[in-house]
């Protein structure tokens, strides 16, 4: 019993930083019709600048994961502005190979500036207790990115049924032509929800330094899952990339344990099985 | 010209003379002959140019003619390297033998996938194209009894090509052998894409619509090319395979796929020889810099890439046809 | 009355709860030159998109001469006889009008699944492709990129391509669409000469093409049909002047 609940937790937790750094790809892919892959970039981002101003200025821990969102957040409006915006309608495969050359050049400069190995992320001594639950002891920092997962999910719930934001953002991604129509600017949504799915990449790369190792490979390491949870979410919907994420967190954590000749194997077969059997993600309508 | 229609010269020209060969396409057949004289120390790199070159060929005709685009080509090649490694460890050495099987396996698992997958469109088919290959990968990994696992295929035995040719230590018999086979490979892709099949694909690629409305059974033939794709995959993966006397799960990584689409785009989409001058480019490009620093390789590859899609879409033979262009204009 | 080469019965078609094709009827006969009108909206694309099958419907047949095609895929039913135009060009905008036609024509003749042999050395198809650009009189313009031509030139390519397939059921969607008013002359007369023993249904919103050159006349409202028969029968009909030319005057009483 321990061990089922102890996958369960450690599944649940991997589940909600990948639904963290998940959700704003899909919100970007969804709004943009873009295929970023190099989303995994600025969460990767986002850990370097917990190193940077954790670890080498000695900031406090939730500070530091703060300014390296804000830091992110810039730089990505920065890029949203001089790059991507000039591929917006370009093809697929442009798309594609633009967003791995990001990958390449962060990668190269995050190996530059920090060396290639692992980082070490030092959280403060509140995240690093063991809470016990009756015989069941948890990690304080894991039921942490547990609280933050389900607590990012409620507000993305809350942005994007009730703020006239997030009305407009569903409508543009619905049916952008139409959403132009009545009004809505979506050169200014663009560069917002952008901005808000790089601020959430950067989020959960900092926030999960310690489950997902902050190295130059991040990018491509994680790029896999990300994909897996956006693609089989579908694009710009609400529940879909959060229940995709519990399902590859928990069933990806079950598998290793309980059958780890399989490896990830399983995961990448019902990958391929769902989206076969939904092409636009579990939760979409059509 | 030959009048054997009744149809006026200036109406058909184009289409009635395109397929004809022509002199200028002797050029990289020349170089690649050059190489093999006066590069005699650089042909285990030359091998490997041309093993990719028919990998990108493979891919174009996906990418470039019938307009898909795939994450997972890798998962071909692969699995056509693994093929031939391993019939060789099981007794048939026969280089030969071990492409035709690698074509038949993987032309029939492309069929197969392609049958599959084919029904959706946009990114769900680019995730399933990467999902394959990443169950193709995971698959290799694992299953080491038959493929060796993380350390790869051991004790593979290349024999005499036909009983006749063995390889050297030079890799001067394995450039021949490559260039053998990329010269059948090449002559029977450029025939398909002049072919009323080639150009159905490549209408599909500019109106899927119009296609199925004038009688085309659009999946079919998509399936097929995807099919003849994936065969060509293997074979180039076969003669690595043979080539190097080893197979290693490095065949079966994103990064392959991720690199011969770099080297389409390098070379140009959609153009018979846009392979060879995109592999070239990016394998030259890789040897030189990966000597210097690896990890610069990575930077000046980002920032190339980018670079190419934001400005020169059309790759360097895109760039040399604008030349040309402007040449003609002064 | 001649045969009846195309019909529905009782076709259907609704997305969720929107019904946009609602118990539809309809026949066309050998040689017919049939005009389907109705406001924006009304569901006429998507009728053609069922006839032709693009669109599989939500319930209800559709029969090309007498033969039950409701499952049969586009292809399919354009192998038997049935060839479209669409309301926006759908080309090859980068292959030349002969070659867009060409495609037509060996998807016709059945040797376009051929795999090696090139293009340029099929005859056959590329005289019948020529022949076709003859007919339509835009023969001039065979080796021009259909990008570089204007609209209304386009539209003919659009019309050779699906009259390449010799088909015995025409099916144009609003040929005159988006064709400006120097140009559109052009597209009145090559419909003016079409074949007199194919069938054709046409849609269209120019009022004055549509007397011009329909006898008989289907009108379409949020996805029924409201009413049908000669052009001096629907011009005069109470409801669909109602409906459909509202306050404006009728353009041909």
């Amino acid at each position: 019993m321990d061990i089922i609940l102890g996958v369960l937790f450690n599944g649940l937790s991997s589940a909600m930083i990948l639904y963290v750094i998940a959700i704003g790809m899909s919100l970007t892919m969804g709004m943009m019709r873009f295929v970023n892959l190099a989303h995994g970039s600025f969460a990767m981002a986002g850990g370097y600048g917990l190193v940077f101003f954790g670890e080498q200025l000695g900031l406090p821990f939730w500070l530091s994961i703060a300014l390296s969102t804000l830091l992110v957040t810039l730089a990505s409006a920065v890029l949203e502005r001089l790059l991507y915006r000039r591929l917006y309608g370009a093809s697929e495969l442009e798309q594609v190979l633009f967003s791995i050359g990001l990958i390449f050049v962060a990668s190269a400069v995050a190996r530059y500036l920090f060396g290639p190995s692992t980082q070490n992320v030092t959280v403060p001594d509140a995240l690093s207790a063991q809470i016990s639950l009756g015989s069941f002891s948890a990690s304080s920092y894991r039921s942490m990115l547990i609280i933050a997962g389900f607590v990012l999910f409620g507000s993305m719930t809350l942005l994007l049924e009730k703020t006239s934001l997030g009305a407009k953002l569903r409508a543009a991604v619905d049916n952008r032509r139409m959403a132009e129509s009545i009004g809505i600017r979506s050169e200014q949504l663009f560069i917002l929800t952008f901005c808000l799915g790089s601020a959430l990449a950067a989020f959960g790369g900092a926030l999960g330094a310690e489950v997902l190792p902050i190295r130059p490979s991040y990018a491509f390491d994680q790029l896999n899952y990300v994909l897996i949870v956006v693609a089989v979410g579908g694009l710009g919907t609400l529940y879909g990339p959060f229940v995709a994420a519990l399902i590859l967190g928990i069933t990806d954590t079950a598998c290793k344990y309980w059958l780890p000749e399989l490896g990830a194997f399983f995961i990448f077969a019902a990958m391929v099985v769902l989206l076969l059997w939904r092409p636009n993600g579990v939760f979409s309508r059509t | 010209m030959k009048a054997h229609t009744s149809v006026p010269p200036e109406a058909a020209a184009e289409l009635l003379r395109r397929h004809r060969f022509r002199p200028i396409e002797a050029l990289p057949w020349i170089v690649i002959a050059l190489v093999y004289f006066l590069l005699p120390k650089s042909l285990a790199l030359g091998t490997q140019i041309l093993i990719m070159v028919m990998f990108a060929l493979s891919l174009d005709l996906l990418q470039g003619y019938a307009g898909i685009t795939s994450l997972g080509h890798a998962v071909f090649f692969g699995t056509g390297a693994y093929a031939a490694g391993i019939l060789t460890i099981h007794g048939v050495g026969e280089p030969l033998v071990g492409l035709l099987f690698s074509l038949v396996l993987c032309g029939a698992l492309g069929l197969l996938s392609g049958a599959i997958i084919l029904r959706t469109h946009g990114l769900a088919l680019l995730m399933l194209t990467l999902g394959i290959l990443l169950m193709g990968a995971e698959f290799a990994n694992r299953a080491a009894w038959l493929t060796g696992g993380a350390d790869g295929l051991q004790g593979m035995v290349v024999g005499p090509i036909m009983g006749l040719i063995e390889f050297d230590f030079r890799s001067r018999v394995a450039y021949v052998y490559a260039l053998a086979v990329l010269l059948v490979v090449f002559v029977l892709v450029r025939y398909m894409v002049y072919s009323p099949y080639g150009r159905s694909l490549f209408g599909m690629q500019q109106n899927i619509n119009r296609m199925s409305s004038i009688g085309a059974p659009v999946r079919s033939r998509l399936v097929v090319a995807y099919g003849v794709s994936a065969a060509i995959a293997g074979v180039a993966g076969a003669v690595n395979a043979q080539v190097n006397a080893f197979v290693g799960p490095n065949v079966l990584t994103l990064e392959l796929s991720a690199g011969v689409l770099t080297m389409l785009i390098f070379g140009g989409v959609g153009r018979l020889y846009g392979a060879f001058v995109g592999a070239a480019f990016y394998m030259i490009m890789h040897d030189y810099l990966a000597r210097v620093d690896p990890t610069y390789w990575y930077l000046w590859l980002g920032v190339l890439l980018i670079a190419v899609v934001m400005y020169s879409k059309g790759g360097i033979l895109g760039l040399a046809d604008k030349l040309l262009a402007w040449g003609a204009r002064k | 009355m001649s045969e009846v080469v195309l019909e529905t019965r009782d076709l259907n078609r609704s997305f969720g709860a929107l019904v946009v094709t609602d118990k539809v009827n309809f026949t066309l006969r050998a040689g017919a030159r049939h005009a389907l009108i109705g406001p924006n909206g009304a569901g006429k694309t998507t009728f053609v998109n069922l006839l032709t099958g693009k669109l599989a419907p939500s319930s209800g047949q559709v029969l090309m001469f007498g033969e039950d095609i409701t499952g049969l895929s586009e292809y399919q039913r354009v192998k038997k006889g049935m060839a479209r135009t669409f309301q926006i060009n759908a080309l090859f905008m980068d292959m030349t009008v002969l070659e867009n036609v060409a495609l037509a024509v060996s998807e016709h003749q059945g040797t376009a699944w051929k795999l090696f042999k090139p293009l340029g050395k099929m005859d056959s198809v590329i005289e019948a492709a020529y022949a076709q650009l003859c007919m339509l009189g835009i023969e001039a313009y065979a080796a021009r990129a259909v990008r570089e031509l204007s609209y209304g030139l386009q539209r003919l390519v659009e019309i050779a391509i699906a009259l390449s397939l010799n088909p015995r059921i025409l099916l144009l969607d609003e040929p005159a669409a988006g064709v400006p008013a120097s140009e559109s002359g052009i597209i009145l007369s090559a419909l003016d000469r079409l074949d007199p023993s194919i069938a054709i249904m046409i849609i269209e919103h120019d009022m004055a093409l549509v007397f011009r050159f329909a006898d008989e006349i289907t009108v379409l409202e949020r996805g029924r049909v409201v009413a049908h028969g000669t052009p001096q029968e629907i011009s005069t009909n109470e409801h669909v002047r109602s409906i459909y030319f509202g306050e404006r005057q009728v353009a041909h009483g």
